[in-house]
């Protein structure tokens, strides 16, 4: 008898060895397929919002504030990341002017005082007084180093930048709809970029206008240039370019360009250049 | 009578001498910064930049710095309009006429630049000064050219 339960006790024995072992591996089969799953959703998830986030909503003025510590942060439009890239750029560590070293800065006759004060002496400058939007691809009035005259663009490729720093727009504000401006910016890009395939862009916000400017314009207002850079900001998402807001940067609290940094109402002196290139300095890619 | 004629007309060429040979030592021989500000000073400019050796290649189209002693240049800090003051004083004579066709070509960067974006500056540029004088050239662009002009030649 006692055999028989012997032999019965080591069946049981092996039963439930048998059943233990089963149920743990069961167990183990289940926590690996909770664990597959649980990446599953992480990964569905994060894939799904590569798309815009708002990450802040900022007040319609554009003009900047301080915190209660002091610090000056911009303010104005939407700040929104496509991916990694906030538009417009955040504020980051200064960089180092050797940055500039490739990079060229083009544009209007306002650009032109980059390099008449010579506020980034590493960077080049290509820009000419009058250029606008319809004539910027066509009307050669830069030179080549051959010193021959060519369109902006065609300076531009010799120069073989690796960053392209643009602004354009201020001439066209007052007979252009903003409209038919961004459409002409966008056949712009498409030049710059075919002809610069391997150089980062960043678009520049156009500056304000004094208030005495805006008085004596019939189209040109400080109204039509935020609507213009608000679009720009777009375009710069949609082209998958920088957006750098140096509007926000030259804009003093009345919402307008101070009178007294400027005598024709939209050109400045050179201290404004100084800010504006700290802006760029301090407003750039984190990864390139 | 022979004999008069003969001493009048020595007399009139050693007295001819006399006058240019002073005239070379009366010749003044100014700073371009004294000249080109004396030009501004002259009458009213808008806000004016100075040039200098980093940018002036890209507005004077061809210029050969090695062949110019001194130089002054004063350009509008305003994209708006075309006031301008160049004065240059050549290391050699024979470099004044390639420094006038820089000058000329400067002359006609700016018309090209301003006839459509700002025509009212159109008249200053068609009206610039531009001469030379020994070894200087000079070249101004301004509301009130009679004035400017006499302020540059007065210190020749």
């Amino acid at each position: 008898m006692p055999e028989n339960r012997s032999i019965f006790d080591r069946k049981k024995k092996t039963f439930d060895v048998k059943l233990n072992s089963n149920l743990a591996s069961l167990f183990l089969i289940a926590i690996v397929l909770f664990i597959a799953l649980i990446i599953s959703i992480v990964w569905a998830f994060s894939y799904k919002n590569t798309d815009k986030i708002i990450v802040a909503q900022r007040p319609d003025s554009v003009s900047s504030s301080k915190t209660d510590d002091g610090e000056k942060t911009q303010s104005g439009g939407e700040q929104t990341l496509t991916g990694a890239v906030e538009y417009p750029l955040s504020q980051s560590a200064m960089r180092e002017t050797a940055y500039f070293s490739d990079a060229v800065f083009v544009g209007d006759s306002i650009t032109t005082g980059i390099d008449l004060y010579s506020t980034i002496s590493t960077a080049k400058v290509v820009a000419s007084t009058g250029v606008n939007l319809e004539t910027f691809l066509t009307t050669k009035s830069v030179r080549n180093s051959k010193g021959d005259k060519v369109t902006i663009p065609e300076a531009v490729k010799e120069l073989g930048a690796k960053k392209i720093y643009l602004m354009l727009g201020t001439n066209g504000i007052d007979w252009m709809s903003v409209e038919s401006m961004i459409k002409q910016y966008q056949t712009v890009i498409d030049r710059l970029k075919k002809d610069n395939p391997d150089a980062i862009f960043y678009i520049q916000s156009i500056p304000p206008i004094t208030k005495d400017k805006e008085a004596k314009s019939e189209q040109m207002s400080v109204k039509k240039i935020k609507e213009f850079n608000a679009q720009l900001l777009k375009l710069a998402q949609k082209n998958k370019m920088y957006f750098v807001d140096v509007f926000s940067a030259l804009v003093s609290e009345d919402g307008y360009l101070s009178k007294d940094i400027s005598t024709d109402g939209v050109h400045f002196n050179s201290s404004v250049y100084t800010t504006w290139i700290e802006y760029v300095r301090c407003h750039t890619s984190r990864y390139e | 009578m022979k004999k008069v004629i003969s001493a009048f007309l020595l007399i009139s060429v050693l007295a001819l001498s006399l006058t240019a040979c002073s005239s070379n030592e009366k010749m003044k021989n100014p700073s371009t910064k004294e000249v080109a500000d004396a030009v501004k000073n002259s009458t009213e400019f808008t806000e004016l930049v100075e040039l200098n050796d980093s940018n002036i290649d890209r507005r004077y189209y061809g210029i050969s710095l090695e062949d110019i002693e001194e130089y002054t240049v004063y350009v509008c800090s305003s994209g708006a309009m075309v006031d301008e003051i160049g004065i240059f004083k050549m290391k050699e004579q024979d470099d004044v006429e390639d420094m006038l066709e820089v000058v000329k070509e400067r002359k006609q960067e700016l018309y090209d630049a301003f006839v459509d974006y700002v025509p009212e500056e159109i008249g200053k540029v068609n009206e610039a000064v531009i001469n030379s004088k020994g070894k200087y050239v000079y070249f101004i662009i301004s509301e009130n050219r009679s004035k400017a002009k006499k302020a540059a030649e007065s210190c020749f």
